[in-house]
């Protein structure tokens, strides 16, 4: 497959925007030491879209990404979920606002198999606290044919350490799709995936958002950006810069705005 | 996409290897069993042939004896060290458990259930301290654990100074004889008590480790602590559980050991090298020193084959400073190897 700019959007023209958004950041602020990552950041997730979120190396989008997945703690920043104020000060609370993220750095424990990677943090539970380990083995092996079908991952019982970068991500990728609730948060999510797994991940993203699940898609290909995003938000230096409904640019334009800034 | 999905079913098929294959190779304990069954095959073959006391009933059961006490104290350790933290301060835990059992029963008369929770509640107090320090307060647990185990020194010293002489002193520690047939009596030739117990301790860690969620937390943390966060696994809490249970795992080793001998004596927190023995065992027993992989069965193989060593040199009265010298080249050289021999983990 070639690299095109064909729309993979649904029919144009849904009302989203007069909706009340899913989800709500506003005046988010993260400073590492003397870098400010995040200055006074507002960020809107709203139903049924696809929002790219772009901008330059260190434009802090990983940081948002991190923020809203509940495992960095922001300086300053309120949030709410569909307009009432709500806490993710932890993954685990961030997750029950509906939030499910694939990170940049992918995430996974490489001393551990892909079963024990795809059920770290929740394990199917019976007696007494014990793993459900048959449920996991034969549930995992679907999960991963189910979503980013790869070559090569051959039995649950792998080590992450014995994959390549691809199937790894796959992994990291099935794993949050499996266990996705109201909003999937990608953080350059194809990075180091063949072209035909990125097109399967693209079709993900556009199927959720039409099925009710929204997805953040942070990417620093403005094709696969403007084939599959509804809007576009765009950061530089830890700023707001804009927020654009794909109906309102152009790919010219968004490189534009993006290398100015 | 009907079609893809037969494709990749018939790709899967040749790579596939036999289940035991797979599971053989992964698995971690295999070097150390190999290692500790050429060593024992060198020991009785030279007390076959030789001038050499290792194969007689009398040091065969002093081991069987001496090598579950040590390895349950390794449980605990490991399981630690595969959560990503260190305890240096083993020794003193042993000894101060000991040692407030038998003054609580001994001195103060209590029953010896009540005096039994008095230790465990030591041990766990010793374990929470270790834990808060390291995982809420950042500081390393090599450090943290150096601290505690100087803190236990002195505790120790304070607990058995002997009011006459007033100075530390050994203590006799002489529990009900159901007591100390229960925990350390014999059971038939060579096999006693403690073996069984660590049977069951050993069985206990395997369930955490490899079947319970707390064991999934454990290997998630100690791999990878941020990955760990990412997916929601309370690293904090996990680190603080597993630093408990080693605490706890060293305070049942101490009783076992001053039932084992009536007696408990001071400077085993600071002479021993006991903590050092301990993690000494875990990492020949395939265990990460750098936390996220190791097995049970590997920790006990390796307490035994460092119990060995220690009878060993015992046999052929090298002096102590050998053993301490040597269990330092062993844990340099199993932490080299277990990087050179490749990395098996959890599957
Ligand atoms: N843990 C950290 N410690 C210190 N500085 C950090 C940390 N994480 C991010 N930063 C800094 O914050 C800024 C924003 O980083 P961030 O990772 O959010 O950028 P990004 O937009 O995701 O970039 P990229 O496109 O390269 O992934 C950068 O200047 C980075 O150096
Ligand atoms: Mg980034």
């Amino acid at each position: 497959m070639t690299e095109t700019t064909e729309s993979l959007d649904a029919p144009a023209g849904r009302a989203a925007a007069t909706q009340q958004p899913l989800f709500e950041a506003k005046g988010v602020s993260k400073a590492y030491g003397h870098v400010n990552a995040l200055m006074d950041v507002d960020f809107e997730v709203r139903p049924n879209e696809v929002v790219g979120l772009l901008g330059d190396n260190g434009a802090g989008k990983s940081t948002l990404i991190k923020i809203l997945s509940g495992v960095v703690d922001p300086d300053k920043g309120t949030f709410l979920r569909d307009g009432a104020p709500v806490d993710i000060g932890s993954r685990r609370k961030s997750e029950a606002a509906g939030i499910q993220t694939i990170y940049q750095d992918i995430a996974l424990v490489r001393s551990m198999s892909i079963m024990r990677n795809i059920y770290a943090g929740r394990e199917p539970l019976g007696l007494l606290g014990f793993m459900r380990m048959r449920e996991m083995r034969e549930t995992a092996m679907k999960i991963l044919d189910e979503y980013v079908r790869i070559a090569g991952i051959t039995s649950p019982d792998l080590l992450v350490e014995e994959l390549s970068g691809g199937q790894a991500q796959a992994v990291a990728i099935a794993r949050a799709v499996h266990f996705k609730r109201d909003i999937l948060l990608l953080d350059e999510p194809t990075s180091a995936l063949s072209i035909r797994e990125t097109e399967k991940v693209l079709t993900i993203m556009r199927d959720l958002a039409e099925s009710g699940v929204s997805c953040v898609f942070v990417t620093h290909n403005l094709y696969h950006a403007f084939r599959v995003c509804d809007r576009f938000a765009i950061m530089s230096h830890g700023q707001n810069v804009q927020s654009v409904p794909k109906s309102e640019t152009t790919l010219n334009e968004l490189t534009d705005v993006i290398m100015t800034h | 996409m009907a079609e893809s999905r037969v494709d990749l079913a018939a790709m899967r098929r040749p790579a596939e290897r036999p289940a035991w294959l797979r599971r053989l190779k992964n698995y971690q304990a295999i070097n150390i069993v190999i290692v500790y069954a050429a060593l024992l095959i060198v020991l009785f073959g030279w007390s076959l042939i030789g001038d050499f006391s290792f194969a007689t009933t009398g040091n065969l059961s002093v081991l069987a004896r001496q090598i579950p006490i040590t390895a349950i104290a390794a449980v605990g350790v490991g399981l630690l060290m595969i959560s990503g933290e260190f305890d240096i301060s083993v020794a003193g835990t042993f000894t101060l458990v000991a040692f407030i059992v038998a003054i609580t029963l001994g001195e103060f008369g209590w029953a010896l259930p009540v005096a039994l929770l008095a230790g465990l509640a030591t041990a766990i107090a010793v374990g929470a301290v270790n834990g808060l320090i390291t995982a809420w307060l950042g500081i390393p647990s090599f450090i943290a654990t150096i601290g505690m185990m100087f803190f236990l020194r002195g505790i120790v010293r304070f607990v058995s100074i002997n009011p006459q002489t007033n100075l530390p002193d050994s203590m006799a520690f002489f529990p009900s004889e159901g007591f100390k047939s229960l925990l350390t009596g014999q059971i038939v030739g060579p096999i006693s008590a403690q073996f069984v117990w660590l049977i069951v301790v050993g069985v206990i860690g395997y369930f955490i480790l490899n079947r319970h969620q707390l064991g999934n937390h454990m290997f998630t943390a100690g791999g990878n602590k941020d990955a760990a966060t990412a997916v929601g696994v309370n690293v904090k809490r996990v680190k603080l559980i597993a630093f408990i249970i080693c605490a706890v795992t060293a305070g049942i080793a101490g009783v076992m050991q001053a039932t084992r001998i009536n007696e408990i004596e001071p400077s085993f927190a600071t002479l021993s090298g006991f903590e050092l023995k301990a993690i000494a065992a875990v990492v020949v027993g395939g265990v990460s020193l750098f936390g996220g992989r190791g097995a049970i069965f590997g920790m006990i193989v390796g307490a035994a084959l460092i119990e060995t060593v220690d009878n060993v040199l015992v046999l052929v009265a090298a002096p102590e400073t050998v053993f301490k010298g040597l269990l330092g080249a062993i844990i340099i050289g199993a932490v080299v190897l277990n990087n050179v021999l490749g990395r098996r983990a959890v599957s």
